[in-house]
């Protein structure tokens, strides 16, 4: 991929469309996967818990998911359990997957047919765009500018753990809103198990979320502000 | 204000410190990249210089014991502390040239040794111009080049001379942090102050031995001592013109006295790059390093004023010491596609920056 066009011009944009939709707050949200066998690693209390649309099959469908205290379904095809998921009161993030250096055909490819799920299925809580493996820099705000534009009145996900924090930081300038990815109040040491932890702390993501020039907001479980 | 800035860059006017302040303070992120863009784009148009170079650290022993430093260690009997003898050094070029690398510079810096002999330093010069002559060597801080001056007794210009003679090519612009003498005090009180940084790289500059500049940001400086550390950088070159490139260094914090300060925010690095070309406009090159930045903001900075992506970077200690999470080397294929996927188009340079022939991987 090349930039063609301007990079500027199209953050701007994509700032302004962010910042429109959310008077100017930019959001946090702690967040972990829920695997089919009941694991939900983490000592925090408090995350969003989700699950992969495909692993339902294996919790005993919405209503176990329900159960398990899931909030979150995450999907990425638009199936049609979305809408019972959507009935149900589950929160639906669509992953967005690119990959660096697929041509721009892939690419407006991969965003119409994103288009065509959010205009099947209304009431989408976010896109949750997806590198599919190593993401670039550039290539990357782009992407999220184009996601922004696809939904401008929406939350759109910066992945801590898949874009890393600083790449996950320029993505509010560049159309994201939220930020997600486990997120607590204090840093757990990196040792052992967590020596390559993503764990950032409720206080970082303010500042990055200051930085770039939103009003920061953590998000709960339910969807919700918190007040602060 | 913005467009009162904007038109002094335009008319090839020097910034004041009240233009910086208003820079730093300025809300709209994209705008001031857009501003050092046009000024990059204006002097290098697409083009992203990089090189093939090697890191040498001599020794991480080091007498100043700095809070901002993960790297040194007070003594040599001191766990994970080490000294190169001089054959282990050239070796580790030796062994590059072995497998087909076309290094054509050498990064030596090092801790502030009080037990190796000066000629330790002149011998490891000429030992590695000896391996491959033509290559260029870029060494010695200036704070190292005072100690040597404290340590042996020669005077600073004796002491580049002999280094030159030895076969250093340009001094690299380690070690001038902040100048703030107030934030000297509290992250590294132990080195030389700014007078005597900028004195060396005067003289420097005087015997023809071309020099960068860097600036640590992001510890416990101001905004205001930032533009002072910039402004003061552009009075030297406005004298000298001997300023080959500015490396804006965001703090990483792990395993130092430091720890409590938190690191930059990307959009704080992207935004201390952008001030810097639109302040710094009489030194031609803006270093994006990408081992300290990252790779994503690096690459970004691409379009934030940034012409320079650094280079291959084998065998980085010290970033990786305080955290980096960055690769410790990346192939010239790797720079090339990171820097085309850009939008730039990337030369190979040399330690002066003349393209070298098309750079490949």
């Amino acid at each position: 991929m090349t930039l063609d066009r301007d990079l500027f011009t199209q953050g701007r944009a994509a700032f302004a469309a962010t910042q429109k939709a959310y008077a100017g707050h930019g959001f946090f949200e702690s967040i972990q996967r829920y695997q089919p066998d009941g694991r939900a690693p983490g000592p925090e209390k408090g995350k969003t818990l989700y699950v992969e649309s495909f692993d339902l099959a294996a919790m005993g469908g919405l209503a176990g998911a329900k159960q398990a205290g899931i909030s979150v379904i995450a999907e990425s095809l638009g199936s049609a359990t979305l809408y019972d998921a959507l009935d149900q009161g589950f929160r639906v993030w669509l992953r967005t997957p690119y990959r660096a250096g697929e041509s721009s055909l892939q690419r407006t490819e991969r965003l119409r047919s994103m288009q065509d799920i959010l205009d099947q299925f209304s009431g989408m809580d976010a896109l949750w765009p997806s590198p599919l493996g190593e993401p670039q820099g550039l290539d990357t705000l782009e992407f999220f500018s184009a996601c922004r534009a696809l939904f401008p009145a929406g939350h759109v996900l910066s992945d801590l753990v898949l874009l890393g924090h600083k790449l996950g930081q320029l993505c509010l300038t560049f159309g994201a809103d939220e930020l997600v990815g486990p997120i607590g109040t204090a840093r757990q040491l990196r040792l052992g198990d967590n020596a390559q932890s993503h764990d950032v702390t409720e206080l970082e993501a303010r500042q990055w979320i200051t930085a770039a020039g939103l009003i920061p907001r953590k998000r709960l479980e339910s969807g919700h502000v918190a007040n602060d | 204000m913005l467009a009162a800035i904007q038109a002094k860059i335009r008319a090839d006017r020097p910034l004041s410190h009240a233009d910086g302040m208003a820079l730093f303070a300025h809300p709209d992120l994209l705008e001031l990249g857009a501003l050092a863009n046009e000024l990059r784009q204006r002097w290098h148009g697409d083009r992203t210089y990089f090189n093939r170079n090697l890191h040498i650290n001599p020794t991480n022993v080091c007498v100043a014991g700095c809070p901002l430093c993960s790297y040194s260690r007070k003594n040599p009997e001191d766990e994970g502390a080490f000294t190169l003898t001089l054959r282990q050094a050239v070796d580790k070029l030796r062994a590059r040239l072995e497998v087909g690398d076309r290094v054509t510079e050498i990064h030596i810096v090092g801790g502030l040794s009080d037990r190796l002999p000066f000629t330790y330093f002149t011998d490891l010069l000429a030992g590695l111009k000896q391996v491959k002559p033509d290559l260029k060597i870029k060494a010695f801080s200036a704070v190292e080049i005072v100690h040597f001056h404290e340590q042996y007794g020669f005077s600073v210009e004796e002491i580049l001379r002999k280094l030159k003679a030895a076969g250093l090519d340009s001094l690299p612009g380690g070690g001038a942090e902040i100048f703030s003498p107030r934030v000297r005090a509290r992250i590294c009180p132990k080195k030389c102050d700014a007078e005597a940084w900028l004195a060396v790289h005067r003289q420097a500059h005087r015997l023809g031995i071309p020099t960068n500049a860097t600036m640590l940001f992001g510890t416990v400086e101001t905004v205001e001592e930032r533009i002072d550390h910039l402004l003061r950088l552009r009075d030297l070159q406005a004298e000298t013109g001997g300023f080959l490139a500015f490396i804006p260094l965001p703090f990483h914090p792990e395993n130092n006295a430091l720890a409590s300060c938190p690191m930059p925010t990307a959009a704080e690095i992207l935004r201390t790059m952008a001030v810097a070309r639109l302040v710094l406009a009489n030194i031609p090159h803006l270093k994006a390093y990408w081992i300290s930045l990252g790779l994503s903001v690096a690459q970004t900075a691409l379009w934030f004023g940034a012409d320079d992506f650094d280079g291959t970077v084998s065998e980085e200690k010290i970033y990786h010491q305080a955290g980096a999470q960055t690769p410790e080397t990346l192939s010239p294929a790797e720079i090339i596609r990171m820097v085309t996927a850009a939008g730039r188009t990337p030369i190979e340079r040399d330690t002066l920056y003349a393209p070298l022939t098309p750079a490949e991987g």
